[in-house]
Formats: C-alpha cells, structure tokens, sequence
C-alpha cells in the first residue's frame, strides 16, 4: 500500500512537473497537448480532510491556505468602466491544488506539496475583445504559494494581496505581456458565509465578498485607462478539484444598481426537467436570506457556440423570483468568453435589466458556465 | 398496462370487486368509524430487527460513496448510533451503507431520517422528527452530489438514485419547516411502480397524488405496541410489516426483491412493537398527577385509554363531526385516494396487509406524548398546554427548530408567536418557518375538550401527561 501511494505521489508531481512545462505562462500550449487538470492531478491521495463544516469561517486566516484540504480557490471578478464610461471587465481566479495532505520528505527544494493555477481573464465590450491566459506553477522555491502574514496568493507575478494600510483592501496585480492590471478592491458589505446546507459553495465550505468598490487601471499596448467600479470574492476550499463530474454548474453572481446581489446556482443534465437551481439574496444592508428551487424561475434565452468544437452555452438567461416580484434578462458582455486551459468553461461579465415589481433595475455581474464541453478532450 | 386475460382469470377471487387493468374502477376498500379490530402480526425478534434496522440497506439507491463524502462533512458524534457496524458506523444514523450488484458502494436513506429525533441532547430511535426541513427541493443535493461522481459504474448508479428523486421530488416539497411529506411521497411512488411487477416507470401509471403535500406530523414508534392499525386514519389495516417495508419503495422494483425484504421486516416490526417511550426528563409532582389521572380518566380515557396497573387502549377511529380536527387529510384518504388504495391491494404489498381509510382519525395512545410535540395529525399545536385550551393556541408561531428548547410548564417545543402568516413574511426564508393555521390542511381547530375543563384541572392534568 505504502509503495503504491509512493508511486502515486511521484507520478503526480512528475506529471506536475511536466504540466508546469507545457503550460508556461506565456500561453505556448503546442497544440493538440491541452492538460486537464484531472489529467495533471490524478486521483487524489487519502489524507486530504473532508469539506470543513459550516459555521467556521475564521477571517482574515481564512483568506489565507487550507493546506489540508485538497483543493480551494480565491476568485475574484470585476466589472468595470474606463473614464468613457466603456464597460469592462477582469478575472482573476487563483487555485491552490493539493498534491499531498502534508508536505513532502524529500529534502529537494523543488519538491512540492500543491500546484497553484492562475486563470486571467479581461472582457472589452467595446471593442468586443476577450483576452485570456493561464499560469500553472510548483509551491516550491517561491514560485507560486499563499502566505497569511502578510495576505498574499501568488502564481509567478501574478497575485493577489490583502492590506489594510489605507483600510481594509484586497490588490490584483497581473502582468501578461502588454497587458497590466493594477486593481484595488475595497469591501463594502459583511462576509457571506457558503456552503452547508445551502450547497451555494461548488465544492465544500467557503464565503463570499459580494461588493467591494474597485478602482484601478488596466494598461494595454502602453495605453493605462483608469477604471472603477464593483468587485466581488468567491472563496472555497475542500475536496474537489475544479470541474468534472456528472452534472453542469451554472453559477450566477449579480450585483443590482440598488445594492442588492443574487447569487444563484444552478445544476442540470440537459433539458428543463434535469435542472435545479437555488440562491441567496443579499439585500443592500447585507442581511441575506435564502431562495429555494421553488423560488427561482431560471431560463436560458439565446446560446453560444464554441469556434473550439461546437460546445453549446447558455449565454443569456431570464431569471425570476416570482415571490419578489423580480424579473431579471441577464445577457454577456461578449458572447465568447470561453476559456480553454487546464480547465474548459465560459466565464464572462454580464449586463442585468429587469424590473422589480414596476420598478426599472439594472446591474452587472458575472456568470460561470462549467461542465459543458468534454472535460478529457483536448481541443 | 393491462394484464393478459388468463392472470385476471387467476386472480379472480381477490379481484371481485376490481375491473381488469391499474385503472380498475368500482368502490375501494373502505373502514368504519368506532374500534379497529386487532390484527395477527408475523412473529419476529426485536434484537434481530433492531440490527436491521440500524443496518440492512432496504433502500437500495443512493449516492455513491466516494461522491457522498467528497461533498459532505463529516458528521458530528450527535449524528452517529451505537450499533451500526462496519461503514455505517461513520455515518449519519438516517443513512445506510449498500453495495450494488456493480459493486458500487452507495449510501442509502432509512426510516430514521424521519423516526429518530432529539431530546434532552439524546437521539431517541422512535421518536418523529418533526425540525426537518423538506422545503427544500431534494433534487438540489441529488445533482450537486453528481459533480463529485467519477464516470463508469458510479455514474450510472447515481443517475439512477438523482432520476428517482427528480421523479418524485415534486410530490415531496413541503411549505413549511417540520412537517413531513412521507404520506405523499409513498403515494407518489405507488404511482411510479407497476402495481403487479413493482417496475419503475419514468412516467406515472396511475394519476400522481397533488404535488403539495398535506402537512403531517411523524408519529412516534412506541405507539405501534398498541394498535391495531398504522397511520392517522387506520388505513394501514392486516399486517404491519408488509406497510412498514412500503419504506423501501424508492428502488424496489421487482416483487422478489420486496420478498427478500420482507423476510426480515417481522423482526422490525417486533422491534418497532417493542420500543417504549423515554423517563420523563424533569420534576413530576406526583401529588398533582394524582389527582391529574382522576381528570384524565374522566375526560381523556374514553378515546385514549387507560394507563398504569390497568392499562387499556380502545383503538378508536373518532368521526370528523366529534374530533373536529382539520379535516383535509382524511377527506383526503377517504375521497381523494382510492387509486392508492386498490394499488396497494392489489400488489404484492396487499397480499397480507390491506388499506382500507376510516373517515376520521385515530384517537392515538399517549404514551410518552409530552415529548411528541408538536400535536395534532399536522403538527398545528405546539404544546399540550394549548392543545388542552383551545384559546391558547396560536393562530401563526414559528419552531425554533435550530435550539430545540423544551418548554417543561407548557409541554412542547418553545416557539415565537406571531402577528402574521405566510403572506406577511418578509423573504421566503421566514416565510418557509411560519406554520400558518389559516392555510388549507393547517388548520388548529378541534379536539377542544379540554377548554371544558378548569384551569385547575388542566393543570393537574398536564402533570399527570408526565408520567404517561
């Protein structure tokens, strides 16, 4: 048994490492050799806890790792407008994906308990641009990691910082060639907790900053545009690597001009009566309540084919709490805002319009599509 | 689906008063009101059933293992029963562990999900939960469980679990928090399985019950030693074990995997017979409930029979006209139910027991009730101190289900009174935890016999529920 967990581990980090090769930040993936990250990983290894329960969230430590759990992510998103008022929009998600619950024996400097993953994403609705990229780096030789003291996830250049120097702020900082983003992002509301029975969490426990008012700048080919607007964080950490399994994910994070946000999550197999979806509601002074299924009326209106194989997503939806009175057309930013890495999903910003009861409403949010292409394929 | 000739021809002696087909037409079997004969039960061993109980898997789908643990939390000691063996050990006590004929290990649901609760910080097996919340739509934890299934076997034996609780899931989401929807989902699940073969259909083959279920309250066990007859209107007449396994419905699809079950229910049965109620956990003043039983047997007996060195139990069914009590349910097992009645008749289930609704509700042994709150058939009373004074009971409380705080002056769970129902509600969260007895089947009317009763002898009547 020992010696299969031995072989299991080093054939884990020796695909690591070669994953770390392939999947160099510059984005010089060669063609037709696309790692998924159940490739990368592998199956997991007995030790890692199981999801944390509910109820104990610790903050700021838990800003920081979860070394014992196998997966968790910090994802933050943003919609944005320059000084014209041109709406844009920037990802970035960090993952910390366990290869080991405890750190290594060998003494080698290179050897490595996790690999952190990096997705960096930014929408242009005005010149209907989507830029992505992906970095995937050892915790090893301070290549990549997460530290508490200070708050600090990093993959390369590329990271994410809590200070509170000039009051309590998280700071994205990422460089991908011509491409800089500088943004800070300041909370505005109480944390939420996910997770439990509620299941808002994909995987385990976890919480969520559902407004922070960002402002920074994004520079592309020597141009800075200063940019402000709202931010939001999804944190979570527990058993699961990203995607996989048997059932699609839609989760919907929306920010409504009148200081309210939805957060919905949805799953299905195809076909209405193979879809369930719930959600919470976060009111303006940050108290929040749950939606039930029978609450929640979500319908798809208008998809997306991928250019990558054909892959169909639902990119426009209508959503209603018929109980609230609130009818709410959800429609991207862009149609294509597919990322294709290590992990395959539309992750894209997307404008909100609708009414609440006679009442015009509108907003911005963000609106992940997971499981829908074939997660072994490569493209 | 209709039967070939010949098998109707065989069958012809219990079918007298059913047409050829699962649409059969003509009267279904009905009961009267007044004393509910006693039955033969098949003889079994409490021991041996308490251990399947606590182990055998009768449910046969569920979640695969691994994926069930991938998304879950471990769960506390409070949530763990001594006696489970092997994997059972570590989980939850209303889950049991099966392996399939694929080789998959699945974690299945038992009867404890609803027959077990709290009280005092103990679980007591027998006990009706009454803080679950059903609200909630079972498809949620059914798909979100599929994000941690790995293809190949596992797949397809949670997409057979995730369809069935798709299938039914409408049948089972309940308004509010602590009623239970078990009457309504059985019926569901009659519908969903061929009435001769006990195949699964995806598509009912008799009209499905209405999709809001009537609000019930879980009975504890330790009544089954007593009666005659199973369920609020005695509709679960003959052999008791064959309508307890109706439990293990969900995935059982051929009637020679209801027999395997069925070898071994008479044990739970014996077992379920056999449970008696727990101590009263806090002071009696034993003078007062002295002069409480004189009350009592005034009163209550009657109906509820008598306790002590003479104990007797009546096991009457009491008209809608006398009890007064919400009559939806019942109307509802009278009128609105004969498919399910001939259904369960005339499957492999009616072969030793046999439904058959009076149009009332039985007057329940009281054995242990103090700790049985909330009261009535739906849940609609929270303390036996309003139950005995009709004009204490309030028209819209809500459970504080998440403290559990035993109200030992009033005897029931301590609840908030409110000033509004369901509509009132600020978000559909509270709204879920008003229990609202303007609603249709949630009605807190009847069984006042109480309010004819002094304040004195209510008193010493409530002390003498104690020692019951």
């Amino acid at each position: 048994m020992r010696r299969r967990i031995t072989f299991s581990v080093i054939a884990a980090v020796l695909l690591a490492v070669a994953a770390y090769w392939w999947l160099r930040p510059d984005g010089m993936t060669p063609s037709g050799t696309r790692l998924t990250l159940d490739q990368i990983l592998g199956s997991a290894p007995p030790g890692f806890r199981r999801a944390e329960a509910p109820g104990s969230i610790q903050l700021p430590a838990d800003h920081g790792p979860h070394g014992d759990h196998r997966a968790e992510w910090w994802h933050f998103t943003t919609t944005l407008e320059d000084e014209d008022e041109r709406p844009l929009a920037v990802r970035l998600s960090l993952f910390r994906l366990g290869l080991l619950p405890q750190p290594p024996e060998r003494p080698s400097a290179w050897a490595t308990q996790a690999l952190y993953m990096a997705h960096l994403a930014v929408t242009d609705a005005a010149k209907g641009q989507f830029l992505a990229f992906q970095r995937l780096a050892r915790n090893a030789l301070g290549l990549s990691g997460a530290t508490l003291e200070p708050a600090r996830i990093w993959v390369e250049d590329w990271q994410a910082s809590y200070h509170h120097d000039d009051g309590p702020a998280f700071r994205l900082h990422a460089e991908q060639g011509h491409l800089v983003v500088n943004l800070r992002l300041e909370p505005t509301k109480p944390v939420l907790r996910l997770g439990g029975d509620g299941r808002l969490s994909a995987a385990g426990a976890g919480y969520a900053m559902t407004r922070m008012q960002a402002s920074g700048s994004i520079t592309r080919a020597g141009r800075t545009l200063a940019v402000t607007g709202q931010g939001w964080l999804d944190r979570a950490w527990g058993t699961q690597i990203p995607g996989g399994g048997q059932v699609r994910v839609d989760r919907f994070a929306l920010q409504l001009e009148d200081g309210r946000e939805l957060l919905c999550l949805r799953w299905h197999r195809g076909g209405r009566e193979r879809q369930v979806a719930v959600g919470t509601m976060i009111a303006a002074d940050g108290s929040s309540y749950r939606l039930r299924a029978t609450d929640l009326d979500l319908r798809a209106q208008d998809h997306w084919r991928s250019p990558v194989d054909g892959t169909r997503y639902p990119t426009s939806w209508q959503l209603r709490v018929p109980a609230e009175k609130l009818t709410l057309e959800i429609t991207p930013y862009l149609q294509d805002q597919e990322v294709v890495e290590a992990l395959r999903y539309w992750g894209g910003a997307v404008h909100v319009h609708g009414y609440d009861g006679d009442r015009r409403i509108t907003g911005s949010g963000h609106l992940e599509l997971t499981g829908y292409a074939d997660a072994a394929a490569s493209p | 689906m209709r039967l070939p000739l010949h098998l109707c021809l065989s069958l012809l002696p219990i079918a007298t008063l059913v047409a050829c087909g699962q649409e059969a037409q003509g009267p279904a079997a009905r009961a009267s009101l007044g004393p509910v004969p006693a039955a033969e039960q098949r003889p079994g061993d409490p021991a041996q059933g308490r251990e399947a109980l606590l182990n055998n898997a009768y449910v046969t789908c569920g979640a695969p293992y691994e994926a069930y643990k991938a998304a879950t939390d471990t769960p506390p000691p409070s949530q763990r029963l001594p006696g489970r063996e092997g994997r059972n050990a570590e989980l939850p006590y209303w889950l049991t562990a099966h392996e399939n004929d694929d080789g998959v290990e699945l974690v299945t649901s038992n009867c404890l999900t609803c027959h077990a609760g709290h009280f005092n910080g103990e679980l007591v097996i027998g006990l009706g939960d009454e803080t679950r919340d059903f609200t909630e739509d079972p498809r949620v934890f059914a798909e979100s469980v599929g994000r941690y299934v790995s293809d190949g076997p596992a797949a397809e034996a949670w997409r057979r679990w995730a369809d069935r609780v798709a299938a039914i899931a409408p049948y089972m989401i309940t308004d509010t928090v602590g009623v239970n929807p078990a009457n309504n989902l059985t019926l569901a699940l009659f519908a969903h399985h061929d009435r001769d073969t006990l195949a699964w259909s995806d598509e009912p083959l008799i009209e499905p019950p209405p999709k809001e279920p009537p609000p019930v309250s879980v009975p504890p066990w330790w009544r089954m030693g007593k009666k005659h007859a199973m369920f609020y209107s005695a509709e679960g007449r003959g052999d008791h074990a064959r309508w307890m396994m109706t439990a293990a419905i969900l995935c059982t699809d051929t009637v020679s995997e209801a027999r395997a079950i069925d070898r071994y229910f008479p044990h739970i049965r014996a077992y379920i017979a056999s449970l008696e109620p727990p101590d009263y956990p806090f002071p009696v003043d034993s003078q007062l409930a002295g002069r409480g039983q004189q009350v009592f047997e005034a009163h209550c007996s009657r109906c509820h029979g008598r306790y002590g060195e003479q104990e007797s139990y009546p096991n009457l069914v009491i008209g809608l006209d006398e009890v007064g009590t919400d009559p939806e349910l019942a109307e509802y097992m009278g009128d609105g139910a004969d498919r399910f009645v001939r259904w369960f008749n005339d499957s492999f289930f009616g072969e030793q027991a046999r439904a058959a609704p009076a149009p009332g509700y039985v007057a329940p042994p009281l054995d242990g009730v103090w700790a049985t709150a909330p009261y009535l058939h739906n849940g609609s009373v929270p303390t036996l101190r309003a139950l005995l004074d009709s004009s204490q009971r309030p028209r819209y409380w809500a459970r504080q289900v998440e403290d559990r705080k035993y109200d030992d002056e009033a005897l029931g769970w301590r609840h908030r009174v409110l000033d509004h129902g369901k509509p009132g509600a600020a978000n559909p969260e509270e709204r879920k935890r008003i229990y609202d007895t303007t609603l249709p089947g949630y009605s807190n009317q009847g069984h006042t016999f109480g309010d004819a009763l002094s304040k004195g002898e209510r008193q010493v009547l409530l002390e003498y529920i104690k020692t019951l």
